[in-house]
């Protein structure tokens, strides 16, 4: 702040009562109770998030997804789902999605698109057919013509090998040999009326006859061989002819059942192929549907994993009723599974199997076509969930994935679906810091999330704003099944919603936060046995809730009523000021005072941070204490060096220290110590200052006056007690009650500070002093200041000199 | 089971040495059913004795088998392990058998077996070998001559049953024959309905011919048939049984099942086990 001449600082002002607190004006909206309010959605004073969104749901191009971001509790969900609801409502129903096994390669179950509504058509279609040809093939198979036709076949190479053994039977009894089934194959044998001859007696004959029945045997071997030989290729004909048989008498079986299943979806090219492949695959493998007489073979299921007709069923992934537009799915558990669809396994004989028809669809699939809502967090803190969403944006296709092979817990077969083109809008939901943090560090974000929509946590205080925060405190009181709310409850609703905005001008928007307090209110109500919500059912509810939260801040009040915590509250003193902190745990805020002392002597020209140097100082607290150099260096002895060593501490404080709000009462600290005059004790101070002495706006300023105040009040107010804030922040006094009472009766006052010099001549009750050419005015305190830091410089002077003099006489 | 005179007591089903599993599953099943003792009769060749004592005794194993000299010891192994596949088997098939079984293990000619150790209230399994090299070896008309020498009702299997389910048809050649009591003790005991058909009501053929020709006749469904031997020629049943695909029982009418008489001694080694 540049001097702009010797022109008195203004005196501070008490700020009056009635800017104290804000109250809501209702004028403009008649109503008795918020029963006769007209509803109204989320989306008020929203107009830079709600032009995103439209920009966002409009853009059908790739990447121009929505992150939106905002205050926690606004309950942005809801204000996106119903402007989502509108645009949903009126685009195009996608379509229907199926999994269908695939016979080629029954890894890889295919996916079949459909019109909305016909995929359970189709499900219903196969399902009718399959129940028809568990009918219809095992009936044709067991019927006479086929087992005419069958048995023809089997005769026909019975007989063909029949005629075979029979020749050579009928060869061997002429020359007295006879065929012997041994246990492991067929052996020959010289006979006699069917009996082998015993060895003896074969031995006995003359040798020309042994070699001649051995030379018979030898030549009926041959052609027992060349027999036996041609049997595989005989069985191998008879099967052909066999399945070739079952292969026309499946056709005909299925034949007609299919076409007329078929008919239905003949417009839909995929669906048409893939009963035409059904067509195949049944008349190829009709051995498994039905019952078989070949020993060695199962009837139809048994023994299987399931149903061989299973692998004609239609497993619908999604599916949509015609007309009911574009879905908006909300996904609370994105789990890659839940996510992008998973394969389930089931039991099965100690293993794990699984088929096309345990593939679940996810949330992607479900969304197709229309809009996903995620939760940002929830999202990227579940494994593998982000860089498969970003996976599926990209590639434009969802790709079930297996979670279980990722990580190694289970090696077992498992399939490989089709993947499914998506187009979907991802609408992403989340706090600031994360959507900051995420930009910073995931390059990606950007590529997938090019539209954000910022909502705001408040809305400016006008009658307007008012009226629709009214009508939206009447849609939450409905929605919720609360009482109504008379008028005057509604302002007062209206006047917390300012409070929690932390501004007199401003409105909360965070919807949560009022929900809360209306339930509460309504309990009060209930309580009471009010009809309607009134003013003091809201007043109680927003006591309970401070008196439930608020045990830490009443035992940080009694350590200091019980001087434990020393604060002083009248009196003064020099180098010591009462500053003003501001303490949140688990939403809940509380001010207390603080005591900040000071002391100094002459020195290398350093404000000695306490806090810092004990590492309990957080980096804006430092900053705001090397502004104090900053201030001194330019305000005092321009012409002499800084000889000055100050010590700045927060008395009684064992946590962390952060933030500039107590640079001012340092400040005063500081110039109090150096110029020896004491500073009120009654007072307390809050406001960060620069190099130029202009105090600035901080944050908590109602939660800090309140703080002060209940330690005076429990002391006794004395009329003259009070806290100065900076001017700027009077803009966001929204005080207790109790506070304004107190400030209207005079006893307690809140003071608007612009200056350092105002702030010092009302903690001292000395004016500060404006420089006239090269000095302060006499007797003012800047002069004072100025003197003293000239009396440190001149101690050091004399210092160094009787240094350097004691070392030239060494 | 008792059937106005003729009382079955055993079934006695015929194994060789690779057994067929439909002939023990039928053989298993009805008896349960008809409640009857199962008698296992595993038939050892003592030709093959012989043949292992020849200097140029060898045999053809097929699927590659080839030829191997066979003697003694070799064949002695190898009959042993034959008659464990057939006792795993048998008692695979009966596991759940209530009633009395028992396989035995006879070395001799089948066929002279059969007819030696059947009874009159037997019921002897014959079934169709679907391998055309066991049929060669081992005729299945000569089987049928000896079981119908003997007392026993014999049932006729074909190599591959069509039904397991169905009615039971009673071929009738007269308004008493047993053939009709029998159809009806056994659809009884099976659960399943009787139809009668009458021999006499087929012009110009005998029905049992016609049925064997025709399969599309009414009763199209039977899982079995039973008839009287001696209405009907010896082959009508192994006709009848290899054109429908069901067994076929043949049962001794009253006189000669009483002619037939007690079984002859065998002469054999046996060898019994109860599972």
């Amino acid at each position: 702040m540049e001097d702009s001449g010797p022109v008195e600082p203004r005196r501070p002002a008490i700020v009056p009562w009635e800017r104290l607190y804000r109250r809501a004006d209702l004028s403009g909206l008649a109503f008795a109770t918020t029963a006769e309010l007209a509803p109204i959605d989320g989306l008020i004073g929203q107009t830079r998030a709600l032009e995103a969104l439209r920009f966002g749901t409009k853009v059908d191009k790739d990447g121009f997804n929505l992150f939106v971001i905002g205050p926690t509790g606004a309950r942005m969900q809801d204000a996106v789902r119903s402007v989502l609801e509108r645009d949903a409502a009126a685009r195009p129903t996608p379509s229907d999605w199926v999994y269908v096994n695939n016979f080629a390669d029954p890894d890889r179950p295919l996916a079949i698109e459909l019109p909305p509504g016909r995929a359970r058509l189709f499900q219903v279609a196969m399902h009718k057919l399959i129940d028809d040809l568990k009918t219809a093939l095992p009936s044709v198979f067991q019927s006479d013509d086929y087992h005419a036709r069958r048995r023809a076949i089997d005769e026909t190479f019975q007989g063909k090998q029949g005629e075979g053994f029979a020749a050579l039977q009928q060869k061997a009894t002429a020359q007295g040999i006879v065929i012997l089934r041994t246990p492991m194959g067929f052996a020959m044998a010289p006979a006699r009326d069917g009996q082998v001859i015993p060895p003896e007696e074969f031995n006995a004959l003359p040798e020309a006859r042994r070699h001649e029945i051995q030379e018979a045997i030898g030549v009926l071997e041959k052609e027992l061989e060349g027999i036996i030989q041609r049997i595989p290729a005989w069985e191998r004909q008879r099967r052909d002819e066999v399945r070739k048989l079952d292969r026309d008498t499946a056709k005909f079986a299925v034949d007609q059942l299919i076409d007329e299943a078929a008919e239905a979806f003949r417009e839909l090219p995929a669906v048409a192929a893939h009963i035409e492949r059904m067509r195949l695959d049944l008349v190829d493998n009709v051995a498994l549907f039905v019952v078989k007489g070949e020993e060695g073979e199962e009837a139809a299921g048994h023994g299987r994993p399931a149903n061989p007709f299973d692998r004609y069923e239609i497993n619908v992934l999604v599916s949509r009723a015609p007309g009911s537009g574009a879905p908006i799915v909300e996904e609370l558990h994105p789990t890659l599974g839940n996510l992008i669809g998973r394969i389930e396994y089931m039991a099965l004989r100690g293993a794990l199997v699984t088929h096309f028809r345990l593939i679940k669809a996810g949330a992607m699939h479900r969304a197709n076509g229309g809009y996903l809502m995620l939760d940002a967090r929830s999202i990227v803190t579940e494994p593998f969930s982000w860089a498969a969403l970003k996976r599926t944006l990209r590639q434009g296709q969802i790709a079930i994935e297996d979670v279980g092979r990722f990580v190694g817990l289970n090696n077992t077969a498992s399939l490989e679906p089709d993947p499914v083109p998506v187009k979907v809008k991802v609408v992403l939901f989340g706090d600031r810091l994360l959507y900051f943090l995420l930009a910073a560090i995931d390059p990606e974000l950007s590529d997938h999330f090019k539209v954000l929509a910022d909502f705001e946590n408040d809305i400016p205080r006008t009658a307007e704003n008012e009226a629709l925060l009214a009508r939206l405190i009447a849609v939450i009181a409905g929605r919720n099944g609360l009482r109504a709310l008379d008028r005057d409850a509604v302002a007062l609703v209206l006047e917390q919603a300012a409070r929690l905005a932390d501004h007199s001008g401003k409105l909360s928007l965070v919807v949560e936060q009022l929900r809360e307090l209306l339930i509460e209110a309504d309990f009060c109500a209930a309580e009471a046995g009010h009809a309607a919500i009134v003013r003091d059912d809201v007043d109680a509810a927003v006591a309970h809730r401070i008196r439930r939260a608020a045990r830490l801040r009443d035992r940080a009040q009694e350590s200091i009523l019980e001087e434990v915590a020393l604060i002083d509250t009248e009196g003064s003193h020099v180098g010591q000021v009462n500053g003003l902190s501001v303490h949140s745990i688990g939403g809940f805020s509380f001010g207390r005072p603080t005591r900040i002392t000071c002391q100094v002597r002459p020195g290398s020209g350093r404000v000695v941070d306490i806090e810092r140097e004990v590492e309990l100082g957080g980096p804006l607290h430092s900053k705001g204490v090397l502004i104090l150099s900053g201030f001194l260096a330019g305000h005092y002895a321009l012409d002499t060096p800084m000889s000055l060593l100050a010590s700045l501490v927060f008395e009684q404080s064992y946590g962390g220290v952060d933030g500039d709000s107590a640079s001012s009462a340092e400040l005063y600290a500081l110039l109090s110590a150096l110029a020896a005059v004491p500073l009120r004790q009654d007072l307390a101070v809050t406001g960060s200052v620069n190099q130029h002495g202009a105090v600035q706006a901080i944050g908590g300023v109602n939660e800090k006056i309140e703080g002060f105040f209940d330690i005076c009040r429990a002391r006794g107010l004395t009329g003259s007690q009070g806290v100065l804030i900076p001017q700027a922040n009077v803009q966001h006094l929204m005080l207790r009650n109790d506070v304004i009472e107190a400030c209207a009766a005079g006893r307690f006052a809140v003071y608007a500070i612009r200056t350092i010099d105002e702030g010092i001549a009302l903690l001292t009750g000395h004016e500060a002093g404006h420089r006239v050419g090269s000095h302060y005015p006499e007797g003012s305190l800047n002069r004072r200041i100025e003197d003293r830091l000239r009396d440190f410089a001149e101690v050091q002077r004399n210092f160094a000199r009787n240094g350097r003099e004691a070392g030239r006489g060494d | 089971m008792q059937s106005q005179g003729r009382s079955f007591k055993r079934l006695v089903v015929g194994l060789d040495v690779g057994p067929s599993d439909t002939s023990l599953h039928l053989a298993a099943e009805l008896a349960e059913r008809l409640r009857l003792d199962l008698l296992g009769l595993m038939v050892e060749d003592g030709n093959l004795r012989a043949l292992a004592a020849m200097p140029f005794a060898r045999e053809f194993r097929p699927l590659g088998g080839g030829w191997r000299p066979i003697d003694e010891q070799t064949l002695s192994h190898e009959q042993i392990l034959a008659r464990r596949r057939v006792e795993r088997a048998f008692a695979e098939a009966v596991k759940r058998f209530a009633h009395r079984c028992r396989l035995e293990v006879v070395q001799g000619r089948a066929a002279e077996l059969l007819a030696a150790i059947s009874r009159t209230d037997d019921i002897v399994m014959i079934s169709e070998p679907s391998n055309p090299a066991e049929r060669a070896t081992q005729p299945l008309s000569t089987l049928l001559d000896s079981a119908f020498r003997s007392a026993a009702a014999v049932m006729v299997v074909p190599p591959k049953i069509a039904r397991w389910h169905g009615p039971v048809l009673a071929i009738a050649a007269s308004p008493v024959d047993l053939a009709v009591a029998a159809a009806a003790e056994i659809a009884g005991a099976l659960g399943e309905e009787v139809r009668i058909i009458d021999a006499r009501s087929v012009v110009d053929s005998p029905a049992a011919h016609h049925l064997a020709a025709k399969p599309t006749l009414a009763s199209s469904s039977e899982c079995l048939v039973v008839m009287t031997r001696g209405a009907h020629g010896d082959t009508t049943a192994l006709a009848i049984a290899a054109r429908r695909g069901i067994p076929v029982l043949v049962i001794e009418p009253p006189g000669e099942a009483a002619r037939v008489g007690e079984p002859t001694a065998t002469g054999g080694r046996t060898r019994s086990r109860v599972p």
